[in-house]
């Protein structure tokens, strides 16, 4: 199985996305005094369904 | 309570019943329409089936408590699963689903023995799957009985109510039964959840005089609201990378992306899944960090994690909270019946019909029924001893699993690689190497220690990752040299 370079730059985005889901947490909102570390987990899962979503839609098998 | 709970609870048995019953419309004449639905679900019912398999009865009580007890870091570990699994899904979703229907796969343990060209892999494979997960199907079955005995119906009742539906939900029409009903229970569990926080937001919170500046200011002053002590950052490795790999380890999920009709269905699959998944994950963790708040105020009374949402259920309409209360039981019968079918699948196709010359798919369903009614029954009697041993293991069930992810990973990147003699000799030793690790440290250590515990600040479940990838890695190197060689 080969990925194609859409997949490829999906791939490497993911894996960006789950770096940024564990580090920001734990050094910038490490101690948030409000709801924006709730906020930023929502936001950016939010952005990766969307974003999933819509390479499914577009990219897939291309 | 009681009435109100029972009358609701037959409401939903009847329901679910009926709507199993109408599924044998579909037709179940072979292991493979009654294990991965002759390849045809279509893409609502497939992504519904894979949301109620994959959410168990651990989030509406385990979660909820999470959030309360730790804070917003429970949201952070369930979502880490949510992220993943949608990489995994859309990178390999389509290369699996096109595989399945082409090498007409029906267990997650036939593909890889089918992929490493090694029978033993795959009986090996059904075995660990038992070992694995009767604990974690007992674990469902143990927290309806606790809900019934909650609720005062008693532990036993919920106990036999929950392995007897499971059953039956399964033997009705195997899979097409289990993907109707889950589809029924899916629905259920997201309209309970709903009406509990729009309760929560729109009539408990204010009926108390609280307002959401002073909820947040009593999570922020106790530091809930950023990373607790408790979610350091071994123990969110420990609590996430087991889940990280779920979708890719699991065989009731695996199984799922084999049953789309077409691509189509497929995509439907992960894009429903997705938002159902990041829904009902924001709404559960939000109604514990708001029953935590409202402890902190003084509203609530302090309760121990399991017991948030009964608390907070205790104020609700009667009515409300059994159809919450149901939806807990909805979500545990959907995990169920799928592990269970799932790893009958195993037995049934791994066992037995690669063995047989000529398969009657008749006594091949009436072994699967018999596997079935074998797995529930031990489920049952698990649950019903509690032995503490087996039921602390449920929390390693994703752990002991986790070997399966580099395996599987390697083998769909490289399925020419994965039938080289020395690629499937180093796979299967990494298989057995994680096993044994998981099951080592359960026994020195018990389940919920081995769990946790870190060696050079990386958990157990690192450690096992690490060891079977190195292991698979150096296999597929060699082979792809033994390769280039001829």
């Amino acid at each position: 199985m080969k990925f194609r370079r859409g997949a490829l730059i999906y791939l490497i985005i993911g894996l960006v996305i789950l770096v940024i889901h564990y580090l920001i947490p734990y050094t910038v909102l490490k101690e948030a005094p409000d709801m924006s570390l709730y906020m930023f987990w929502a936001l950016l899962a939010t952005l990766w369904v969307v974003a999933t979503s819509l390479f499914i839609e577009l990219r897939w098998g291309r | 309570m009681i009435a109100e709970f029972i009358t609701v609870l037959i409401i939903y048995i009847a329901v679910g019943t009926l709507i199993a019953l109408v599924s044998r419309r579909f037709g179940v004449k072979t292991t493979s329409e009654y294990f991965v639905a002759g390849y045809r679900l279509g893409g609502l019912l497939a992504a519904m089936t894979y949301a109620a398999t994959t959410y168990s009865a651990f989030m509406m009580i385990g979660l909820v408590g999470f959030a309360y007890a730790t804070g917003v870091g429970a949201l952070g570990f369930e979502l880490a699963y949510l992220l993943a699994t949608l990489i995994l899904l859309t990178l390999f979703g389509r290369h699996v689903w096109f595989l399945a229907r082409e090498r007409k796969w029906v267990s997650p343990s036939e593909m890889l023995s089918d992929l490493y060209g090694f029978e033993l892999m795959g009986i090996t494979i059904a075995v660990i799957y038992l070992v694995a997960l009767i604990p974690y199907i007992s674990a469902q079955v143990i927290g309806i009985g606790k809900i019934f005995e909650g609720i005062g119906v008693g532990y036993e009742v919920g106990v036999c109510v929950g392995v007897i539906l499971a059953f039956l939900w399964i033997v009705i029409a195997g899979i097409w039964s289990i993907a109707t009903t889950d589809m029924y229970q899916g629905a259920w569990m997201i309209t309970a959840a709903s009406i509990f926080i729009i309760w929560l937001l729109a009539f408990f919170i204010p009926s108390n005089g609280v307002d959401y500046g002073e909820l947040v200011h009593a999570l922020s002053s106790k530091g809930l609201t950023g990373i607790t002590e408790f979610w350091s950052l071994p123990t969110f490795l420990a609590f996430t990378i087991p889940w990280v790999f779920f979708a890719v380890t699991n065989p009731q999920v695996v199984q799922r992306v084999f049953m789309p009709a077409n691509e189509r269905s497929l995509k439907r699959l992960i894009q429903y899944f997705s938002i159902y998944g990041l829904i009902y994950t924001l709404i559960v963790t939000a109604i514990g960090l708001m029953a935590r708040g409202l402890t902190e105020l003084g509203v609530l009374a302090e309760v121990s994690r399991d017991l948030v949402t009964p608390t907070l259920l205790l104020h609700l309409n009667p009515v409300l909270a059994s159809i919450v209360y149901v939806s807990i039981v909805a979500a545990a019968i959907s995990t169920i019946n799928s592990i269970v079918l799932s790893v009958a699948s195993s037995f049934v196709r791994d066992l037995y019909e690669r063995r047989v010359r000529v398969v009657d798919p008749r006594r091949s369903i009436r072994l699967a029924n018999l596997v079935v009614a074998w797995l529930v029954i031990a489920a049952a009697v698990v649950a019903y001893f509690r032995p503490g041993f087996i039921v602390e293991m449920s929390v390693l069930s994703s752990v002991i699993l986790l070997p399966l992810a580099p395996i599987t990973i390697a083998a769909w990147l490289c399925p020419s690689l994965a039938r080289q003699r020395v690629s499937r000799i180093l796979s299967y030793v990494a298989l057995i190497v994680g096993v044994a690790m998981s099951l080592y440290a359960a026994i020195s250590l018990g389940p919920k220690k081995a769990f946790v515990i870190t060696y050079m600040g990386l958990p157990l479940s690192a450690w096992i990752l690490i060891a079977t990838s190195v292991i698979v890695l150096l296999g597929f190197l060699m082979g792809y040299v033994s390769a280039s060689r001829k």
